[in-house]
């Protein structure tokens, strides 16, 4: 009878612990995806920019002056160029141009990878360039957060066009830049006046959203958009927070939770509005799914430990992501997996 | 004496028999609760993709009205303290790499305040005042709200000194387009009144907050290379 009791309520505990567990798992915002990392490769010192262009072309601002094209992942076969400087991000338009904002001598370097000729867009009207998308017709579009500016580049036979485009406002300080045709040109972030631009390809400015307006102010950091979807995303690094708006509307449609970290780039996953995102702190890459409003995480700390994300890049077609990670010291790895 | 004893294992056991199916009940019940209502949730947002729901949603853009000055009375209406923050923000950067996340306390106040009208409005009012010992440069206040489901559609931007017909486009006009210098000791204040319900899906604004952003001359202690210093509230913290 004793046994019969014990044996009873050993049943009975165990159901409800699983009946708990089971609840406490469907409301869990934030759950681990470890079995979808697929391979990781080292790259470089110092690992920043990526631009994924086919799965057996992957450039990579690999640091140490260096450019890396991976043509495999599995295995780990790249080939490295020599370009000099501190290369940042990267754009892959062509295949006789690759572009990179460079930081140690402030330039925009258009790199063709068949010749290995190199022709740089420098001057004053330069400092400090950052994130960078073309217009699909072979300009360059980059943010100059020192500067305040968006630079266009246009590469010529063996010069560079420069054009200057200061940002509207006080003090601008943009950021993170990406080209929609719904908006006819670009979204450009000012960091410091927590505003979303529109901007024309030919440096017209017009108000998007006003950060300022919504809870907190967070300073916004990166963006991604998908026309298709008529959507676009922007991080909040200090909040750990993304948001959504309309490209049309420019309303902040959906709010995140908070993610596991300082959310820092994005980019659409695969079904066309999710987002992939790593972190300024650390080496993770999530997918935020916008209808669960969860984040799915792979955690490659094992494989590049104390290691932290910069550069982004996604294959929406087979929702695959490519990230690259370091440590600033010896730790450098380009990972890459797919998180469902 | 084994008889009252065995009894009151009889009863315990009793007891235990009703109680623990009772509380497999509740909890079972609970979790089916929860499953439905994840599942409700996520059938509403797949009816209307995120695009189609971002750009259907027309944005509530009351204006504001302001005062270079603390106010305690709307109308004749008593506000009341929401939440109130001296945690100012900005980021430090070479423009090279990534920036660092500064904050300070002490250089301004902002309050937070709401109140209702005879008529059932709802005021939210909020005041920036410096507590510094340095003059600082208002260049934007702004106000805005959400729903609980994080559709920011209440947007009301009372001053911007970095105003342009052109570049604001379709956007409303802030209420200010002048910098405001508030010396030590000094405040402003704005205020929006209404009833603020996104009609397209019937979902009031129940979160709301406001803020600014100022800056120091180039000689202050607390300029940040030209940047910025911001400072928010919410009703939500």
């Amino acid at each position: 009878m004793i046994i019969k009791n014990i044996r009873k309520r050993f049943y009975t505990t165990t159901l409800m612990a699983l009946i708990i567990a089971s609840s406490i798992m469907i409301l869990n915002p934030i759950s681990n995806a470890s079995a979808t990392k697929t391979s990781n490769c080292t790259s470089s010192s110092d690992p920043k920019g990526i631009d994924f262009v086919s799965t057996v072309e992957v450039w990579i601002a690999a640091g140490s002056g260096n450019l890396d094209k991976f043509t495999s992942f599995s295995p780990c076969t790249k080939a490295t160029s020599n370009v000099g400087g501190d290369p940042h991000s990267i754009d892959r338009t062509t295949t006789t141009q690759v572009s990179f904002s460079e930081h140690l001598g402030d330039k925009i370097t258009y790199f063709d990878p068949t010749t290995g000729v190199q022709i740089e867009c420098a001057g004053t009207a330069i400092d400090g360039p950052g994130d960078t998308d073309n217009n699909g017709s072979g300009s360059q579009y980059t943010t100059d957060n020192f500067k305040g500016t968006v630079i266009k580049t246009v590469k010529g036979t063996s010069s560079c066009t420069v054009t200057v485009y200061p940002v509207t406002g006080t003090s601008p300080k943009p950021e993170g830049i990406v080209m929609s045709t719904d908006v006819g040109g670009f979204l450009v972030i000012d960091q410091n006046n927590k505003k979303v631009w529109k901007m024309t390809t030919s440096g017209v400015f017009t108000l998007c959203k006003d950060f300022s307006t919504i809870l907190g102010a967070p300073q916004p950091w990166y963006v991604t958009a998908n026309d298709s979807q008529d959507i676009f995303g922007v991080t909040f690094r200090d909040e750990q927070k993304i948001r959504y708006l309309g490209t049309l509307s420019c309303l902040v449609a959906q709010t995140s939770g908070t993610a596991p970290g300082q959310v820092f780039q994005v980019e659409i996953a695969g079904d066309g509005v999710d987002a992939y995102v790593n972190y300024q702190n650390n080496a993770k890459v999530s997918r935020y799914d916008t209808t669960t409003n969860t984040f799915t995480t792979d955690d490659w700390n094992t494989e590049c430990l104390s290691c932290f994300g910069f550069g982004l890049d996604s294959q929406i077609s087979t929702n695959t992501y490519y990230a690259t990670m370091s440590s600033g010291s010896s730790a450098n790895k380009i990972v890459k997996g797919s998180i469902p | 004496m084994n008889n009252i004893t065995s009894g009151v294992k009889m009863n315990m056991n009793k007891k235990f028999r009703i109680l623990i199916p009772s509380v497999m009940v509740v909890t079972g019940i609970l979790a089916i609760v929860l499953v439905s209502f994840n599942t409700s949730q996520q059938t509403d947002a797949q009816n209307v993709s995120l695009g189609q729901l971002a750009n259907s949603i027309s944005e509530i853009r009351p204006n504001a009205t302001v005062i270079k000055d603390k106010i305690d009375t709307v109308e004749n209406v008593p506000l009341h303290l929401v939440s109130n923050s001296m945690i100012s923000n900005s980021l430090q950067s070479n423009g090279k790499d990534p920036a660092i996340l500064l904050t300070k306390s002490g250089l301004a106040e902002m309050t937070l305040s709401e109140a209702m009208t005879a008529d059932g409005q709802k005021i939210i009012s909020a005041t920036i005042t410096n507590i510094g010992k340095n003059k600082f440069y208002l260049k934007e206040f702004a106000m805005g709200g959400e729903t609980d489901t994080g559709i920011g559609a209440l947007s009301s931007v009372a001053l911007d000194a970095d105003y342009s017909s052109e570049a604001w486009g379709t956007n409303p006009k802030p209420s200010m387009t002048d910098l405001v210098v508030l010396n030590p000791g000094e405040s402003f204040s704005a205020h929006i009144k209404g009833n603020w319900v996104v009609s397209e899906i019937n979902k009031p604004i129940t979160k709301y907050g406001a803020a600014a952003l100022f800056y120091y001359d180039s000689d202050a202690p607390e300029y940040n290379e030209g940047r910025n210093w911001d400072l928010a509230v919410t009703n939500n913290k």
